[in-house]
C-alpha cells in the first residue's frame, strides 16, 4: 500500500483511495499519497488546526454593538442595507448590548462628555473583541480640532482598524470588515507565548 | 495552573491598555438632584436610557422617573455630541464654514449648507441668479426626501416594522447617487455654497432627477400600505404623545413636531426663499397632535417635496448659477488667463475670501427638522463674529418631556421616534 | 383620516398674505412701554434689534407675547455675542416670533459676566435650555431659573468655550515647520531639511 505503519494505525476505517488512479497522460504510474490529509480530504475530511478554525469562526460572525454617533454611522446603516450588504460578510448582527458583541465601529465624533462612555461600553464587552475606528473623527478627531472632541479615540480604547473618511463610503466599511477578518485570521487564539 | 488575564483579539491582556492622559473621568454629575425636584408623590424609579441605546438616535440619554410602567418626567440630557460648532465657525472663513455645516444635521447635509449660504448671502447682500436659486430648491427637497426616508426607517424599524427601513434605504440610495453624480460625495456635499453652487449640474442631472420622481410616489405608496392602515401601527401610535399646539409654540418648536399639532407654519411659505414661492405646494398639518399625526405629516411631505422638484425641474431655467459679484465667487477659470482683475479677485478670495460690513441678521430656512436658523455677527472681517446656529431638534426636543408625561415606557421611543430629532443639530 | 391640509393656499406668504415682519410690532409696543430713553433700535439688513434695559426684559417679553396685537408666542431661539472690550461684555440677543401676524422680533439686552439676568423660562418652556447654553458656553450669570446647570459640556468642565479669551485647541498638527510640538524631545531630528522653524506661537 505505500503507506508507513503511523499512517496505516491512523488510517480512517472505510476509507477510498480515489487519488490514487492511473492518469492517461503518464501511462503506468500511479501516484503515491503525499499524506493523510490527501487521502482524508477524498472523503471530505479537512485537516487544519484547531487555531485556524476557531480564526474562522471568530471572524466570519463578526457581531457589532451599536455604536454609531454622528454621520459616519449613517454611512454604517447603509452598509449594513441592501445595497452594500455587509451580511456578506458575516457582521449584519448588530447588538444592542455591548455585553453581547465583539467588534464595536465607532462611527463619528466623540466629544469630551461620550469619551468616558466609549471606555464604559468597551470595557463591557467579553474578550475576544476588536475595535474598528470608522472615518476621520473616530480616527483623529477630524476636522475638528477643538475642545469638544477627543482627537482620536486610540485615546481612549486600542484600535485595530482606522478607516479614513468623512464619512467613508459603505465599501470603506467594508473593507475595512475585510481587513480585520485578516487579522484576525493571522492572530494567535491561544493566548500570550511567553 | 495559572488563571491568565483576559486577552484581546491579538493577544494583549485587555487591563494592560491604558486610557491616555487627560482623557474624563466619568462624572457624577446631575442624577441624584433629579428626583429632589419632582414632588414625591410616589415612589418614583430612575431609569437611564442612553447614551449608548439603539433607538435614540444618536447619543441622547434620558432620565425617566417612573411610577411602574408610567412615566412620571423625563429628563433629556444632551451634550454627547458637542462638537464646538460655533467655536469653529469663528475661526474659519464664510466660505470654509459651509463643509462644517454638513457635518451638524447630517441627514441632509445640504440644507444646512443653504441655510447658511444663505444667511451670508443676505449679510452680503447678494442675491443669486435663478438657475441656481432652481438648483438649490431641487438639491434641498431631494435632501429632505432622503431625511425623512431615514426617519421612516428608524422610526418603523424601532417599533418593529423591519420591512421599512430596508425599502427607505432603496430610495435613498438613489438619492445619494444623484447627490454623487453632481458634486462627488454621497452625504457631506458641500455643493450649496455662498454666492451660488459648487458648480453647475451636469447634463444628465435633469433626467436622473425625473427618473426618480416618476418612480418615487408608487414607493410612497409601498411604505403607506406597510404602515398607515395597518392595524398594528394605528394602535402603536394613535393617542400616544400628544402635545397641544399652545404647548408646541411655547416650547419653540417647529417643522413637523409643530404642524402635526395643527399649527400650519412652514418658513417655506411664511417668510419664501429662494423662488420658493414659484412652487406650488401644500403644507400638511395635524389634527391630534400624536405620533400618527406626526408620521402622517411626514409622509405627506415627502410626497409635497417630489411635486416640488416636479416643477422646478420643468421650469429649470438656463444660465449662470453663480452670483457674478467677483468679490465673493470665483471667477470662471478661462477669465484668468486675460484679465488682471479676475486673478487679483481669485487670489482674494483665495486666500483671504470675502468682507461683509459689520452687523448682524438672522436668516431661517425649513430643514427636514424644522426651523433651521443661522444668526451671524460680522465684525467686518473674513471670519463670522459670531455664528449663532438654531437647530430645530433642540426645541423639538425640549418639548419631549411633556409628550412623554404619563405614558409607558415602552412607547419613550415611537415619541422620540416621532420627533425626528438629530443630535448634530442639539449639540452642535 | 386625521390630517388636514392646511389654509395657505399656494402661494400665500402667510395669514393676511403679510410678509414677514421684521420687528415693526415689537418695535410699536416698546416704544408704547418704554420711555424714548430707555431703549434704541438699530436696523441693520432690513431686520430691527431692540436694545433694552436688563431690568424691563422680563416686562416687555411679558408684554410681547401676551399682547394680542403683538402676540409672540414662539421663542425661536437665545444667544449672546462677546465683545470682550467693552463693557458690559455680552449682548444678549432673544429672537421672538409672532405666528399670527408673522413677524420675528430681535431683543438685545446688554450684560456683564456677572451681571444677573432674569430668566424668560416660565414665560417661555422653550427658553429653558437656551438659557441653560448660555450659562454653559458663556458663563452668563441667569437668575430665577428652574435649573442652570451645565447642558452640553460635561458637569465639571471649567471655563467657557465661546468667550472670545478662551483659546480652543485639540492637539497641533504635525507639519514640518512645527515637526517641535508633534515629535517628543528624541525623536526630534537635528536638522530638517527645507524647512523654515517657525515660532512656537505661530497657530
Amino acid at each position: 500500500m505505500g503507506l508507513s505503519p503511523r499512517d496505516e494505525a491512523l488510517l480512517i476505517p472505510g476509507l477510498v483511495r480515489a487519488g490514487r488512479v492511473e492518469s492517461p497522460a503518464f501511462p503506468g504510474v500511479i501516484p503515491a499519497e503525499r499524506d493523510l490529509a490527501d487521502a482524508a480530504a477524498q472523503e471530505g475530511i479537512f485537516a487544519t488546526t484547531v487555531g485556524k478554525v476557531i480564526a474562522w469562526g471568530r471572524y466570519s460572525s463578526l457581531w457589532p454593538a451599536t455604536f454609531g454617533l454622528a454621520c459616519c454611522a449613517i454611512e454604517m446603516m447603509a452598509a449594513s442595507n441592501a445595497r452594500f450588504d455587509l451580511a456578506r460578510f458575516g457582521a449584519e448582527v448588530f447588538r444592542a448590548s455591548p455585553r453581547q458583541s465583539d467588534l464595536m465601529i465607532v462611527a463619528g465624533r466623540v466629544s469630551q462628555k461620550m469619551g468616558p462612555v466609549l471606555r464604559q461600553i468597551y470595557d463591557q464587552m467579553p474578550d475576544p473583541k476588536w475595535v474598528i475606528s470608522m472615518g476621520a473623527c473616530a480616527s483623529c478627531g477630524g476636522i475638528f480640532n477643538n475642545y469638544a472632541i477627543i482627537q482620536g479615540v486610540d485615546k481612549v480604547v486600542p484600535v485595530d482598524v482606522y478607516i479614513p473618511g468623512c464619512p467613508p463610503r459603505p465599501e470603506g466599511l467594508l473593507d475595512a470588515v475585510i481587513k480585520l477578518q485578516k487579522k484576525i485570521a493571522a492572530t494567535p487564539v491561544h493566548g500570550i507565548r511567553e | 495552573m495559572a488563571i491568565l488575564p483576559p486577552i484581546r483579539g491579538d493577544g494583549t491582556p485587555t487591563d494592560t491598555v491604558p486610557v491616555q492622559e487627560g482623557v474624563p473621568k466619568i462624572h457624577p454629575g446631575g442624577q441624584g438632584e433629579f428626583l429632589d425636584k419632582i414632588e414625591p408623590a410616589e415612589e418614583l424609579m430612575e431609569l437611564n436610557m442612553g447614551p449608548q441605546h439603539p433607538a435614540t438616535h444618536g447619543v441622547l440619554r434620558l432620565v425617566l422617573s417612573l411610577d411602574g410602567e408610567r412615566v412620571r418626567a423625563c429628563r433629556p440630557d444632551i451634550g454627547y455630541l458637542h462638537t464646538g460648532f460655533e467655536k469653529s465657525f469663528e475661526s474659519h472663513t464664510y466660505q470654509q464654514c459651509i463643509p462644517l455645516t454638513d457635518r451638524m444635521d447630517y441627514l441632509a447635509p445640504p440644507i444646512n449648507n443653504f441655510g447658511f449660504a444663505l444667511a451670508v448671502e443676505k449679510l452680503m447682500g447678494i442675491e443669486i441668479p435663478l438657475r441656481g436659486q432652481y438648483i438649490r430648491v431641487i438639491v434641498a427637497e431631494l435632501s429632505r426626501i432622503a431625511s425623512h426616508l431615514i426617519w421612516l426607517g428608524t422610526h418603523a424599524m424601532d417599533l418593529g416594522a423591519t420591512t421599512a427601513f430596508m425599502y427607505c434605504y432603496r430610495e435613498r440610495d438613489q438619492i445619494l447617487d444623484i447627490m454623487e453624480w453632481i458634486s462627488g460625495v454621497r452625504m457631506m456635499t458641500s455643493f450649496i455654497r455662498v454666492g451660488g453652487l459648487m458648480a453647475d449640474v451636469p447634463s444628465e442631472f435633469v433626467s436622473m432627477v425625473k427618473a426618480f420622481t416618476a418612480a418615487f410616489p408608487q414607493r410612497v405608496d409601498e411604505y403607506e400600505g406597510l404602515l398607515t392602515s395597518n392595524p398594528i401601527w394605528r394602535q402603536r401610535t394613535i393617542g400616544l404623545g400628544v402635545m397641544d399646539a399652545a404647548t408646541a409654540i411655547g416650547y419653540g418648536c417647529s417643522g413637523a413636531t409643530l404642524r402635526g399639532s395643527g399649527v400650519p407654519y412652514d418658513v417655506r411659505k411664511a417668510q419664501p426663499y429662494s423662488s420658493y414661492d414659484h412652487f406650488q405646494f401644500d403644507v400638511p398639518i395635524g389634527i391630534r397632535g400624536d405620533v400618527y399625526d406626526r408620521y402622517l405629516v411626514r409622509v405627506r411631505e415627502m410626497r409635497e417635496a417630489c411635486r416640488i422638484i416636479d416643477q422646478a425641474i420643468a421650469g429649470l431655467p438656463g444660465g449662470p448659477v453663480n452670483t457674478a459679484d467677483r468679490k465673493v465667487m470665483l471667477p470662471p477659470r478661462a477669465e484668468l488667463d486675460n484679465s488682471m482683475e479676475s486673478l487679483i479677485h481669485h487670489f482674494k478670495i483665495s486666500t483671504e475670501g470675502f468682507r461683509p460690513l459689520p452687523g448682524s441678521c438672522y436668516s431661517a430656512v425649513e430643514s427636514a427638522r424644522g426651523e433651521l436658523g443661522f444668526f451671524i455677527v460680522s465684525d467686518g472681517g473674513n471670519r463670522p463674529y459670531r455664528c449663532k446656529v438654531r437647530g430645530p431638534s433642540f426645541s423639538n426636543l425640549s418639548a419631549l418631556s411633556e409628550m412623554v408625561k404619563d405614558e409607558m415606557v415602552s412607547d419613550v421611543v415611537a415619541v422620540i421616534g416621532s420627533i425626528d430629532i438629530i443630535l448634530g443639530d442639539i449639540d452642535r | 383620516m386625521g390630517l388636514g391640509s392646511s389654509d395657505l393656499g399656494d402661494t400665500e406668504v402667510g395669514p393676511g398674505g403679510a410678509a414677514l415682519g421684521q420687528g415693526e410690532l415689537a418695535l410699536g409696543l416698546v416704544s408704547r412701554t418704554l420711555g424714548p430713553d430707555e431703549f434704541e433700535v438699530s436696523w441693520d439688513r432690513a431686520q430691527a434689534t431692540l436694545t433694552i434695559p436688563i431690568g424691563r426684559l422680563l416686562e416687555v417679553a411679558t408684554a410681547l407675547r401676551d399682547d394680542p396685537a403683538t402676540a409672540y408666542e414662539m421663542p425661536v431661539t437665545m444667544t449672546c455675542v462677546d465683545w470682550p472690550e467693552r463693557d458690559p461684555r455680552f449682548d444678549v440677543i432673544y429672537l421672538l416670533r409672532s405666528l399670527v401676524h408673522n413677524d420675528l422680533a430681535r431683543l438685545c439686552v446688554r450684560a456683564g459676566e456677572n451681571t444677573p439676568v432674569p430668566s424668560l423660562a416660565t414665560l417661555y418652556p422653550g427658553l429653558e435650555w437656551h438659557e441653560r447654553e448660555c450659562y454653559d458656553l458663556f458663563g452668563l450669570t441667569i437668575i430665577d431659573h428652574p435649573n442652570l446647570t451645565r447642558i452640553l459640556l460635561p458637569d465639571d468642565w471649567e471655563g467657557h468655550p465661546l468667550r472670545k479669551d478662551y483659546v480652543s485647541f485639540g492637539e497641533p498638527v504635525a507639519f514640518t515647520h512645527n515637526l517641535e510640538w508633534a515629535l517628543s524631545p528624541q525623536d526630534r531630528p537635528e536638522y530638517l531639511p527645507g524647512a523654515v522653524r517657525g515660532s512656537v506661537e505661530r497657530a
